[in-house]
């Protein structure tokens, strides 16, 4: 058994430790005797969507994003298509907003996402920065760490990752964070994402297997104590220190 | 009057604070002043200093860069003004300034220099008025607070633009495709330091890989640094400009000493330097220190002699030994920082203890995501860890993730016991490498001074 992960633009689009994620998702899927294949996908690629088991886009400042816009733009049919037949795909913070239907920068241009989803992103003039737990009805708590000034909206049929306990969210007025559209999670989370809620990243394995192989299967159960209490140590942080917005 | 009685008061809480011992005395005095007398710098910047004020900047190798400066300029007989025991916020130079001064505002130091946050320098560049402005170089650092890289230069850049001093020179590392990218837009004269051939480099997360000008990818040759390196853009020419200063035949040693060899444009003899300070970064901060000095007429003879009398900066790479064992102490505030503290601990071939301590303050920045782009898989399996901070488990976390087995880690959060924990696994005759983030540093040290297990409390040694 294998499972390829797609790790998009990872010298243009990989802030505030987003590698974590993948370092995770390849840690828990060896520790499983199954192997891992990360994929790097650059620039000027011709990449085979189709080969992909999990896509994984992070966050990166406005130029990564500008760059990346045009080459993201001309797969979006066929990402679009997969996403529907169920290819897990985590975005994170600037890869949340490209999947989205379009950015607002601050200087007033718009970036074009590839509407994977029903959400849009205007940037605001604060940044949004702190430890933040969320509640999902389907992971349970969720711990991180936002750092943006974008303000993602979400349209009416669309759901959201988690309502907020601690923090700002999606745009900080709404109560929500993320969203959970088919085997899409899209969210603000650094921290990194994944290490920590490693509930979720079991989760995206179990879906990459059903995905390629037709079938679910059940996962060696590993011994998750130190991501447990790194998990706690997160949360009480989140809880104690306060936000900063600058 | 209003300044009268700012400096009295300010005179009076600096030592109350002191006095009593609740804390440096730097912050609050300096904020308190700030608004009762909000014009105070830029008074003092055009009367108090004689010959100007040198302002250093950046993301690395600030506090470096600025105590090699005014080391020497007082070993050559100069009346300096530094800000080392404030902060590098405005209340902290603040501070530096009332508790040196006197009432009666007489022409006193010759020289100032500053490290200044690099966000700060758009408050405090157009009040300070500096004759230099050294920008040492811009990594991705305690970005919570300051957004994007790419803010944070033109934060610094639109600063160096407000400087009112004429005669201005702006120092840049070459070396930084972001920071040269902004030359053009400078109206003042700019020199360039940076290293020309080397073959080491640091493996580490990259965090400028395209143009700066034209956004198409970079082509280094080589990239030692972060993103630091010779680089030239295949598209649209933008390239490392011709250096002012600049540092080859760089040598490491296996027991981490220097050697390189620096010259000066236009000047045909070259120095040779065999500084006591080590590790690779601190290259960048001589030659940018030198670069500074040279500037300022200072013969290259004596800045050469007192470099390489210079031992260590407060808790960068600073050594001791207790117990009959060796410490090592390495500050990192960032990926980059980090990497090379590892590549400089893997320089000792033979099994090794650490104690890593990890916190989230606002000096630390208080994300802490950035411990997953540390290249911490570099750090051999065998090697036993003890992880502490307020973060401690967040940092096992990730050393499990990096394959080291988690019977090697042990998560320690109060720093005393995690340090002796620690001591107690390093054999004897061996070194303990620690590994702190920057307010993890101050906490250490605290605590060692007060156990009288270093004995000094000075930030430099001569």
């Amino acid at each position: 058994m294998k499972i390829t992960i797609f790790y998009l633009y990872p010298d243009l689009m990989n802030l505030y430790g987003d590698i974590g994620n993948i370092i995770a998702l390849k840690k828990r899927i060896e520790w499983r005797n199954i192997e891992c294949k990360i994929e790097e996908i650059t620039l000027g690629q011709k990449p085979d969507f189709t080969k992909a088991d999990i896509l994984f886009l992070g966050g990166g400042q406005d130029r990564g994003q500008k760059i990346i816009e045009k080459e993201l733009l001309s797969h979006k049919e066929e990402i679009k298509t997969l996403i529907e037949k169920g290819l897990p795909c985590l975005l994170i913070c600037g890869g949340y907003q490209l999947f989205g239907k379009y950015f607002k920068t601050t200087d007033g241009s718009t970036i074009n996402g590839i509407e994977a989803f029903d959400a849009w992103t205007i940037a605001g003039g604060k940044r949004m920065i702190g430890n933040i737990i969320i509640e999902s009805p389907v992971f349970g708590r969720i711990v991180g760490f936002e750092n943006h000034s974008g303000k993602t909206y979400l349209g009416n049929n669309i759901s959201p990752l988690g309502k907020i306990i601690k923090g700002y969210g999606n745009n900080g007025t709404d109560g929500t964070e993320g969203i959970l559209f088919k085997n899409v999670i899209g969210t603000y989370l650094h921290g990194p994402f994944l290490p920590k809620n490693f509930q979720i990243t079991d989760w995206f394995i179990k879906q990459a297997i059903k995905y390629r192989y037709g079938q679910g299967i059940n996962l060696l159960s590993l011994d998750n104590t130190f991501e447990k209490m790194a998990f706690h140590e997160a949360e009480k942080r989140a809880i104690y220190a306060k936000s900063l917005s600058i | 009057m209003r300044k009268f009685f700012a400096i009295i008061i300010g005179k009076i809480l600096i030592k109350t604070i002191r006095f009593f011992n609740i804390g440096g005395g730097s912050a609050l005095p300096g904020l308190l002043i700030e608004k009762i007398y909000p014009d105070i710098l830029s008074n003092y910047s055009s009367n108090f200093f004689t010959k100007g004020i040198i302002v250093i900047t950046g993301t690395n190798g600030k506090t470096t860069t600025s105590s090699l400066i005014s080391n020497i300029l007082e070993k050559k007989g100069f009346k300096v003004l530094n800000n080392f025991s404030g902060s590098n916020l405005p209340r902290g130079i603040i501070s530096s300034i009332i508790e040196k001064t006197e009432i009666s505002n007489k022409k006193k130091f010759d020289f100032g220099v500053f490290e200044v946050d690099e966000a700060a320098t758009k408050i405090l560049i157009p009040q300070l008025n500096p004759y230099i402005i050294v920008v040492t170089n811009l990594f991705r650092d305690q970005l919570d607070r300051y957004g994007e890289l790419d803010k944070t230069a033109s934060i610094i850049f639109e600063a160096i633009n407000s400087n009112k001093n004429k005669q201005q020179i702006v120092i840049l590392n070459g070396n930084d495709p972001l920071i040269v990218s902004y030359a053009k837009k400078i109206n003042a004269k700019i020199l360039f330091f940076g290293i020309e051939k080397t073959d080491y480099s640091v493996e580490s997360v990259i965090d400028m890989k395209y143009c700066p000008l034209c956004n198409k990818e970079l082509t280094f040759s080589p990239r030692f640094y972060g993103h630091l390196g010779n680089y030239s853009c295949l598209y649209c020419g933008f390239k490392t400009p011709e250096f002012d200063f600049c540092a080859d035949s760089i040598k490491i040693q296996d027991d981490f000493s220097l050697y390189f060899k620096l010259n000066i444009k236009g000047y045909s003899k070259t120095y040779e330097i065999n500084p006591l300070l080590f590790g690779f970064f601190n290259i960048f901060n001589i030659t940018g220190a030198f670069s500074v000095l040279y500037s300022l007429n200072i013969e290259p003879e004596f800045i050469k002699t007192t470099i390489e009398k210079t031992k260590f900066v407060f808790g960068r790479m600073e050594k001791f030994t207790y117990d009959g064992k060796d410490i090592l102490i390495l500050l990192g505030k960032n990926p980059v920082g980090f990497a090379e503290n590892i590549n400089v601990v893997n320089f000792d071939k033979n099994q090794k203890t650490y104690l890593i301590i990890l916190n989230d303050k606002f000096a630390d920045g208080t994300d802490i995501s950035w411990i997953w782009d540390v290249p911490f898989e570099k750090i051999s399996k065998e090697s036993l860890i003890v992880s502490s901070g307020i973060r401690a488990s967040d940092m096992a976390l990730r050393l499990k993730y990096a394959q080291i087995p988690t019977k090697n880690i042990k998560k320690i959060n109060e720093i005393p016991r995690a340090f002796h924990e620690s001591l107690n696994l390093t054999k004897k005759g061996k070194t303990l490498y620690i590994l702190p983030t920057y307010s993890a540093m101050l906490e250490l040290r605290k605590y060692l001074i007060k156990k009288d297990i270093i004995k000094t409390t000075q930030l430099y040694k001569i």
